[in-house]
């Protein structure tokens, strides 16, 4: 049996509107060898709610990496990624931005928001499941991180 | 005592030829009976005789044959009752020369009592210059008059001196009206402080044409005029008047500003319709992407623990979102296709080699022979014309039936623009179809038998026409094809390497 490689399980928030892909995402990471835990919050204001731990979200851990959709009801991708950027307290957590938009712009933006980094979200299965075990064997196993 | 007067005469005689000579007018001096009796120099240069040839003649000579008759008439008149007649008076008079070439002049007459009886001093002028100006100047006046533009002058402190027809036409004043008030009164006072710095400028002795600007109409209307001043100075150079052209080009401006609207509604609606493929492209992907992947779980999980008809169905269904995934990509391709943003000097050497370097693999595989012809710097987008060559090229390896195929990309110069080539020793097609094969999703051959699409040939028409040239095919089945487009060339100066 493949043993996580960390002794807690590791925190990643997923912020998506879009339950299909929610769940394909835990589909894609409960097949994999990170155990980590998954945090859904499917718009901004919630995403912000959860990373500030207000309202309902009080208790939450701080995540480890935040998997971040552009186009978000409520308040949108962009939104959110300047706010964690901005905050002293945040913006140490790496942010992937994750979204079908190929649009030059959207691309710059966010990196010009100070994203960690871009990924167009795959239409293929196989392709979108090797991203996923990417972005985890990366910035959850590769990547050297501040201590908190 | 004779002999003194004699002497005085003879004296006389010599004063009288030498202001005769000097003269600077022709003088022919005549006789009672008509005859010529003394010409002066001026007189032999003006009718080309020579003396000798005039004196002792009628001077109906120098006159034109159709006013001889009348001429004897006056002449005999004059005879009964001579008196000074100075020049500038009466009729338009005629002289005739030698060559009998005729021409007008002005005639002065004056009775002369000598010795010899009583003569007749003639003083003839050329008066053809002074003619010729007149009838400029008349021209002129004409043309000011009957002018469709406004011709108007004004005073140093701009009040209107002259105003012709166009004028009145133009401002709707009547020369009556308009003469002696202020220009400015034609000026939207909006626009003042400008006519005031334009009116400074005239008095500096400067000019100006084709200045647009407005001016407004007696009824209150304002129109576009075009307008051409220039400063009337005196003869010490001092500014005493302005005059100025001002043509009505209302029509002109609006026909102007429908056009630019025009243009502007149509790059706002091609800009429109190409926002909308691609946002219609992309927004399909999404829904897209969730019928594909879960198909693909499903497989993946359940391939083979269901029925074999399921596990069909389930392969019929990937396939064919696989499909759809593909057309929404090309659609995607084609909207981008459409747009040339950043056109700059692109080095098509550099570009075949990569595509060439992409297609390599394809290439060695299939022991493709490919030739090319050194390349120019064209103007365009680099990805674009990038994606043109590898979708011809890609053609030419893909369309080859059994033979090894054999590629050539050529290049030559021609009427100012460049001809690009790639030629094949395919399959080729049939004229049929050589229109048709540039169309979004036109293919000629089964899936099964030849992959793709068919929007690889669409994106190249469109990359090559809004990049200002041509695309066509020669070609016919077993035959090879050529494919050939233009594009324009551009001059050294922009071909030439930026300095770093």
């Amino acid at each position: 049996m493949n043993l996580p490689t960390r002794w807690h399980p590791v925190d990643v928030l997923l912020v998506e509107d879009n339950p299909g892909d929610v769940r394909l995402t835990l589909e894609v990471m409960k097949d994999g060898k990170f155990h980590n835990h998954l945090a859904v919050t499917s718009d901004g204001v919630e995403a912000l709610d959860y990373l500030h731990r207000r309202g309902r979200h009080a208790d939450a851990f701080r995540p480890d990496l935040v998997l971040l959709d552009l186009n978000l009801p409520r308040k949108d991708g962009r939104e959110v990624l300047t706010e964690i950027k901005k905050d002293p307290e945040l913006r140490r957590i790496p942010v992937v931005v994750l979204t079908t938009s190929s649009a030059e712009a959207d691309i710059l933006k966010s990196y010009n928001l100070q994203a960690n980094c871009y990924i167009v979200k795959p239409v293929d299965l196989d392709q979108f499941t090797r991203v996923i075990r990417q972005i985890q064997e990366f910035w959850l196993e590769i990547v050297k991180l501040p201590a908190e | 005592m004779a002999a003194k007067s004699a002497i005085e005469r003879s004296r006389g005689e010599i004063k009288f030829r030498t202001l005769f000579e000097a003269a600077l007018d022709a003088m022919v001096i005549v006789a009672k009976d008509g005859r010529i009796v003394l010409v002066n120099a001026q007189a032999e240069k003006l009718f080309g005789y020579s003396r000798t040839e005039l004196i002792g003649n009628p001077v109906e000579m120098l006159i034109p044959p159709r006013f001889r008759s009348r001429h004897i008439q006056h002449r005999t008149a004059y005879a009964s009752a001579p008196k000074i007649r100075a020049m500038g008076t009466g009729l338009d008079l005629y002289g005739h020369r030698k060559d009998c070439t005729d021409f007008p002049i002005e005639v002065g007459l004056c009775p002369l009592e000598t010795e010899d009886g009583k003569l007749v001093s003639t003083v003839i002028r050329d008066i053809t210059e002074r003619k010729r100006a007149e009838e400029t100047r008349a021209l002129l006046a004409s043309l000011v008059t009957t002018a469709s533009d406004a011709i108007v002058s004004k005073s140093r402190d701009g009040l209107i001196l002259n105003w012709n027809a166009g004028a009145e036409r133009l401002y709707g004043y009547s020369a009556q009206q308009a003469i002696g008030r202020p220009f400015v009164m034609m000026v939207p006072p909006r626009l003042r402080a400008e006519f005031a710095r334009m009116t400074e400028w005239l008095a500096a002795g400067g000019s100006f044409s084709e200045y647009e600007t407005r001016r407004i109409r007696s009824d209150g209307t304002e129109i576009d005029v075009a307008v051409t001043a220039s400063p009337i100075l005196d003869a010490s150079g001092r500014f005493v008047a302005s005059s100025s052209i001002t043509r009505d080009i209302t029509d002109r401006k609006r026909a102007e500003r429908e056009a630019k609207a025009h243009a502007e509604e149509l790059a706002h609606s091609n800009a429109e319709l190409e926002q909308f493929a691609y946002v219609a492209s992309h927004d399909l992907q999404e829904p897209l992407r969730m019928v594909a992947s879960y198909l693909q779980l499903i497989r993946q999980r359940y391939e083979g623990r269901l029925d074999a008809d399921a596990d069909d169905f389930i392969r019929f269904a990937v396939d064919g979102a696989t499909r759809m995934k593909q057309l929404i990509n090309d659609l995607l391709s084609y909207s981008r296709a459409g747009r040339v943003q950043n056109a700059q000097p692109v080095n098509l050497d550099a570009v075949i080699e990569h595509v060439l370097g992409a297609l390599r693999l394809r290439i060695e595989e299939s022991r493709a022979a490919i030739t090319r012809d050194p390349m120019p710097r064209v103007m365009g987008e680099e990805v674009r014309l990038y994606e043109v060559f590898q979708n011809l090229v890609g053609n030419a390896l893909k369309f080859n039936g059994d033979s090894t195929p054999a590629i050539h990309v050529g290049c030559s110069r021609k009427n100012g623009e460049w001809l690009f080539s790639v030629a094949d020793n395919g399959i080729g097609i049939a004229p049929e179809y050589h229109e048709r094969i540039f169309a979004m999703f036109q293919r000629l051959h089964g899936r099964g038998e030849y992959p793709g699409t068919g929007i690889g040939l669409a994106i190249c028409k469109r990359v090559i026409e809004r990049h200002g040239g041509r695309i066509w095919l020669e070609s016919a089945p077993g035959k090879g094809s050529v494919f050939s487009f233009t594009l324009p060339a551009i001059d050294r100066e922009v071909m030439r390497e930026p300095a770093n």
